[in-house]
């Protein structure tokens, strides 16, 4: 078990809330987060805690964010250093979130760390120039027959 | 052994290939379809959608009857996939009790059918063949994602007759 917040810049977060739904069905303990130019970098840290709150659960909370240069990690980062089972992936796509929704942390920080590590070089390697693949290696069980 | 087969008429795509897979822990998607083995572009799209570590065989109904029915397999976890019901039921007919589950997903209208779930519809002919695998023991589910409505074979008889 464990939390996910989504924080974003805009609606992507609500919107890729709703696309992993739509793939995984119902999903709990998951929270979209939007920041626009008008909130303090003090004010996107307390919508990160309240939503935190909300949450009402002592399981670790993994913390997504759109881009690692934004007000959205930089943010993060933060809650991060005040809170030990908080995770901070930077770089969100539906492929991760997906991932991430259907991990199961534990309450072994460096077990948690080899899992989400995982998954991210997983969601690295995912992203593909597909006119770049070749179409005589599809069949892995080809030749076995 | 087969975990499930799931019978979609996009057959391998998100809700199947990250939902499902992970439900029932599967390690190789055994696609069953005879237009597929000869469409290279279809093929790679198949490629892309199949999660890392998962082995993914494309293969004809009967080049798919064939893994099936191959004791060296016996060890993986499959997922097999079909595009209709007919094809369903032939490779269960072709493999003496192998598939044990069938799973009904993705099946969208088209003319003469009729709609029994969110996104399922069938025709007289599908549902025939539905009873046709029930009576001989598999068991029939139609389900969109594994958190959604759960539909067995008696509702969706009854549904489909109401």
């Amino acid at each position: 078990m464990k939390n996910i917040i989504i924080l974003t810049h805009g609606d992507f977060s609500k919107g890729i809330a709703q696309s992993s739904r739509y793939i995984l069905g119902t999903v709990d303990n998951m929270t979209a987060l939007s920041i626009t130019l008008n909130e303090t970098i003090q004010e996107i840290q307390n919508m990160i805690e309240s939503a935190w709150k909300d949450f009402n659960n002592e399981e670790p909370t993994i913390i997504v964010t759109d881009l690692p240069g934004g007000s959205t990690t930089r943010t993060a980062i933060q809650c991060v250093a005040e809170h030990k089972d908080f995770y901070l992936i930077s770089g969100l796509n539906l492929g991760l979130l997906l991932e991430l929704i259907m991990l199961d942390l534990t309450k072994d920080d460096q077990t948690n760390l080899e899992l989400l590590r995982s998954i991210v070089e997983n969601a690295r390697e995912s992203i593909t120039l597909v006119n770049d693949i070749r179409v005589d290696e599809t069949d892995d069980l080809e030749g076995e027959l | 052994m087969i975990k499930v087969l799931r019978v979609d008429d996009r057959m391998l795509h998100g809700q199947v290939a990250v939902a499902w897979t992970n439900f029932f822990k599967v390690d190789t998607i055994l696609i069953a379809n005879d237009d597929l083995i000869t469409d290279q572009t279809m093929q790679m799209a198949f490629k892309l959608a199949t999660p890392p570590g998962i082995t993914l065989s494309m293969k004809s109904l009967d080049g798919a009857v064939a893994v099936i029915n191959n004791p060296k397999h016996a060890a993986r976890s499959i997922m097999v996939i079909t595009r209709n019901i007919e094809d369903a039921e032939y490779v269960c007919q072709c493999t003496e009790n192998a598939v044990k589950n069938i799973l009904i997903g993705g099946l969208r209208s088209s003319a003469g059918k009729k709609q029994v779930d969110m996104n399922s519809y069938l025709d007289d002919s599908d549902m025939n063949l539905l009873t046709k695998l029930h009576d001989a023991g598999v068991s029939i589910t139609m389900q969109a994602d594994p958190t959604s409505k759960k539909l067995l074979y008696a509702d969706v008889l009854r549904l489909f007759n109401k």
